[in-house]
């Protein structure tokens, strides 16, 4: 009954996919071009590396990385961010917040909308090329399997990272600004980029101590079969370990904005 | 001429005056385009941290190519911006309604209009690499290489400009044109690296259809004697040059086909 | 001063379905919806006029007017204004237009008032001394000091409205366009800018040509006013003539004793059977009858009502512009 209130924002959301579909698509093309630069890139990065390993990375697990890389993103993207932002930056966000439903799960049933078009669209043929790719790998089901449960971890928690990150239209104009320098350092530091194993150690320290890499690594990793056993335990628990601290964070975050929304919107 | 000239500045000084109400908007749109060429930059330095050269090109020749793609880009970024919110909203809305009934050339108007500091961002960067990576390539210096890396320079912008321009027009029938201006500036970021890891195909395409690969890489490539200057940067004038004319066209017929919006 | 031949301008939209399984649909079919907005026009405007060009909604005002303007290039049609045909020569003919769109500023968001203003002075190269002399008359009619400091997007409508009207008439235009200058003001800012219509014109010849929902603004500044409905010219004449034409036109109101049952389909057919054109509606609360006096007496139409309805009250008025235009609307559907 109350779930079915929530869904509807999901449908709209995937209605409002379908209404601009052109715009949708072109922004897919838009990411199928950057995997393209970043195959060819690889390609002959691995060309040029004379043995057959980079970084411990085969060209085919290099391949099935990118392309769960690329599925994992779009799976994840949603559109929480931009949502909340419009809302906050025309005002809406006050209609919104009187009326009986909790913002923060209206927010996400409609990001779920954008997600699952996204997933249809772009994660299940990436996926499908990426499992072709990657056949001399074998184990494809076990690591489907473990994608799977990444990915859904990573959805979670990139869920309320993307939340706060709308609300940062309460603090500045320029929202499109700031969510061009997230998506490019979120987009790195992710390891939807280079895989994070080709950063230098100081690096990894540092992206070990921040959500991204749960967000776009760990699922690829799974897939391209460099997550197994302890390992994979290991990544899964720190995923669900950012899950509930991203959780409360928003909320916290929520709670001491909330109020600045209500006084702007007038 | 003079008196455009004069114009311009006023409308520049106007959009300064703007911004000085969202300063921090301001700063976080440099930081932004600054942290996107340092990653840019940061990605090339990784993956050569791995690998002796690339297809043949060293790490600081290709970082040459990656900061001089910047600058023709870093230019069309701050004096045509606006070309994105015809293709976002004004045409869609009806807001060009206001550009036609005034006694300037719209084109003009509309490019005044705004100046995009964030493109700065791209320009110091790209500044700062070629600066960078230029001295440390056989590089043969003097009055000479200036001179042809600023015609480089302005058939890059030239050819981003008439690209962005060609396809912001096509509002004036589709109503909202972004997503074909966002997928056109994605395949300008192949034209980064350089061309000879991509196929035939791309590289066709890269070179006659949408001619990114004029804007950085054939250019850098005859700085680098790589290639011959009549084709890296003659041929790039050219292309520039023709690809403004006929994004003109495609302009002038749009504005014919304008239907404003019912309200 | 202007001539429009023949003006026609129709608008290809994509059909758009309702509903989820519509917009799934719309991924499979594509149809196309024509709307004919303005349908062989024809008029002339001398010199000096001010005319009102009123319509009901969606009528094809709005298009008329930007094919004036230039900003639409028309499907079929001609016209000049000073000799110019606007979508041709755009900057020509923005040189002698001036234009105002009540629904969207033609001015800068960010900028305060004054800003827009000098960017437009030398847009438009007014004289730096003449330009002085002209704000100080445009301030003197409609108040630009409360707010000429203040930035476009924090004015209130009133206020943006006067902006907007001082930023059309910088450089002196000789056409003024109108459309809804009125709209959405209060009673007081109303007045304040149809003085100001009529002080320009008056100081200064401007050529006016006004759309408008509020038919006071019409007897207040027009002489003569065309009419067009669902794209077609249905009257162009002279207010008087207007009034002359349709003034045998009178408007009973009828207060009903409470509770009384009104059937008004019967009453209506009863009553249009002494005078096809007439209106039996409820306005307010109030019956209102509108009829041909020539056609059906006043005192058959009261009987009429009496025999019908228990009546507490009734007043008869002469019809207002307002139920003029109505009528020339109805004739026009009925005549199509
Ligand atoms: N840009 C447009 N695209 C499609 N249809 C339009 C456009 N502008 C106006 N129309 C349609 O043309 C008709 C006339 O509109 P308009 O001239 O705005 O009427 P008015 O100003 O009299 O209210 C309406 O049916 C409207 O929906
Ligand atoms: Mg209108």
């Amino acid at each position: 009954m109350k779930a079915a209130r929530y869904l509807r924002f999901t449908r709209n959301s995937v209605q409002t996919m379908l209404a601009y579909r052109a715009n949708v698509l072109f922004y897919i093309f838009g990411n199928i071009v950057q995997t393209l630069v970043l195959w060819y890139l690889w390609r002959a990065i691995f060309a040029g590396a004379g043995s057959g390993r980079v970084n411990g990375f085969t060209l085919g697990e290099m391949a099935a990385y990118l392309l769960a890389a690329v599925a994992a993103q779009s799976a994840i993207g949603g559109n929480a961010e931009d949502v909340i932002s419009e809302e906050i930056m025309e005002g809406s966000i006050a209609v919104n917040l009187a009326r009986p439903l909790d913002y923060r799960t209206r927010i996400f049933f409609g990001h779920l909308g954008a997600s699952l078009y996204n997933c249809v669209v772009v994660s299940l043929p990436a996926l499908a090329i990426g499992l072709v790719a990657s056949a001399e790998l074998g184990g494809a089901g076990v690591r489907l399997a473990a994608f799977a449960a990444s990915l859904i971890l990573g959805f979670a928690l990139h869920f309320f990272y993307k939340f706060m990150l709308g609300l940062t239209a309460i603090l500045t104009t320029n929202v499109w600004g700031v969510f061009n320098v997230e998506a490019v350092v979120s987009g790195f530091l992710s390891g939807a980029l280079v895989p994070l194993a080709f950063f230098p150690d100081w690096a990894r320290t540092v992206t070990g101590l921040l959500p991204f890499a749960s967000m776009v690594s760990a699922p690829a990793l799974a897939f391209a079969g460099k997550l197994t056993g302890a390992d994979l335990v290991r990544t899964l628990t720190v995923q669900g370990f950012w899950v509930v601290a991203l959780a409360l964070l928003s909320s916290w975050a929520w709670n001491s904005l909330v109020s600045r929304v209500s006084v702007n919107g007038g | 001429m003079a008196r455009y000239l004069r114009l311009y500045l006023r409308y520049f000084g106007q959009n300064i005056k703007s911004l000085m109400s969202y300063r921090l908007s301001f700063l976080v749109g440099l930081a932004a385009f600054m942290a996107r060429q340092f990653l840019g930059v940061a990605f090339v330095g990784l993956v050569f941290a791995a690998i002796p050269d690339l297809a043949g090109w060293s790490r600081d020749e290709v970082l040459f190519v990656y900061g001089f793609a910047q600058l023709g880009r870093g230019f069309d970024h701050m004096f045509t911006d606006n070309l994105w919110i015809l293709a976002w909203r004004m045409v869609a809305r009806g807001e060009f309604d206001r550009i036609l009934v005034r006694p300037l050339p719209p084109l003009f108007q509309l490019l005044a209009e705004r100046f995009q500091t964030d493109g700065i961002g791209e320009l110091v960067a790209g500044i700062a690499v070629t600066a960078w990576t230029a001295p440390r390539l056989d590089f043969p210096a003097g009055p000479w290489s200036w001179a042809l890396g600023a015609i480089a320079v302005v058939a890059s912008f030239l050819i981003y400009t008439a690209v962005k321009l060609a396809l912001a027009s096509l509002a004036f029938w589709i109503k909202f044109s972004q997503a074909y201006l966002f997928a056109a500036y994605k395949m300008a970021d192949f034209a980064m690296y350089p061309m000879n890891i991509y196929p035939k195909a791309l590289r066709f395409v890269l070179s006659w259809a949408l001619p990114f690969a004029f804007t950085a890489y054939y250019p850098a490539a005859a700085l680098l004697g790589r290639e011959s200057v009549a084709f890296g940067i003659g041929l790039a004038l050219a292309v520039g040059l023709v690809a403004t004319a006929l994004s003109l066209a495609v302009w002038r017929a749009g504005l014919r086909a304008y239907e404003s919006a019912g309200s | 001063m202007i001539r429009v031949r023949n003006l026609s301008k129709t608008f290809v939209t994509q059909k758009r379905y309702p509903g989820f399984l519509g917009s799934l649909k719309g991924l499979v079919t594509r149809e196309k919806v024509r709307t004919v907005a303005v349908d062989d026009v024809s008029f002339d405007i001398d010199a000096g006029e001010i005319v009102g060009y009123i319509g009901a909604n969606g009528a094809g005002k709005s298009t008329t007017i930007k094919m004036m303007t230039g900003i639409l290039t028309p499907s079929s049609g001609r016209v000049t204004v000073d000799g110019v045909v606007p979508w041709e020569r755009r900057m020509a003919n923005a040189a002698n237009i001036g234009v105002v769109f009540g629904q969207r500023t033609q001015l800068w968001w960010d900028l305060p008032v004054t800003e827009s203003l000098t960017l437009l002075r030398d847009v438009y190269g007014v004289p730096k001394g003449e330009y002085e002399k002209r704000i100080a008359f445009l301030d003197e009619v409609l108040g630009l000091s409360e707010f000429s400091g203040s930035p476009v997007r924090t004015l209130s409508l009133g206020q943006r409205m006067r902006a907007d009207l001082a930023a059309s008439l910088l450089h002196r235009p000789k056409v003024l366009y109108l459309d809804e200058p009125t709209i959405g003001l209060d009673l007081i800012v109303k007045e304040k800018v149809r003085k100001a219509i009529k002080e320009l014109n008056r100081e200064f010849g401007t050529t006016i040509i006004l759309t408008t929902h509020d038919l006071a603004d019409i007897e207040e500044l027009c002489r003569r006013i065309i009419v067009i409905d669902s794209g077609r010219l249905v009257y162009d004449g002279s207010l008087d003539e207007l009034r002359a034409k349709y003034g045998r036109a009178r408007t009973v109101r009828f207060h009903l004793a409470p509770g009384a049952e009104l059937d008004l389909a019967p009453l209506s057919a009863e009553i249009a059977a002494l005078d096809p054109s007439s209106r039996t509606v409820m306005e307010d609360g109030e019956l209102a009858v509108t009829f041909d006096r020539a056609k059906a007496g006043v005192g058959a139409v009261v009987q009429k009502v009496l025999a019908r309805h228990e009546v507490l009250d009734y007043a008869i008025s002469e019809t207002k512009i307002e139920e003029i235009v109505k009528r020339i609307y109805l004739e026009a559907e009925a005549g199509r």
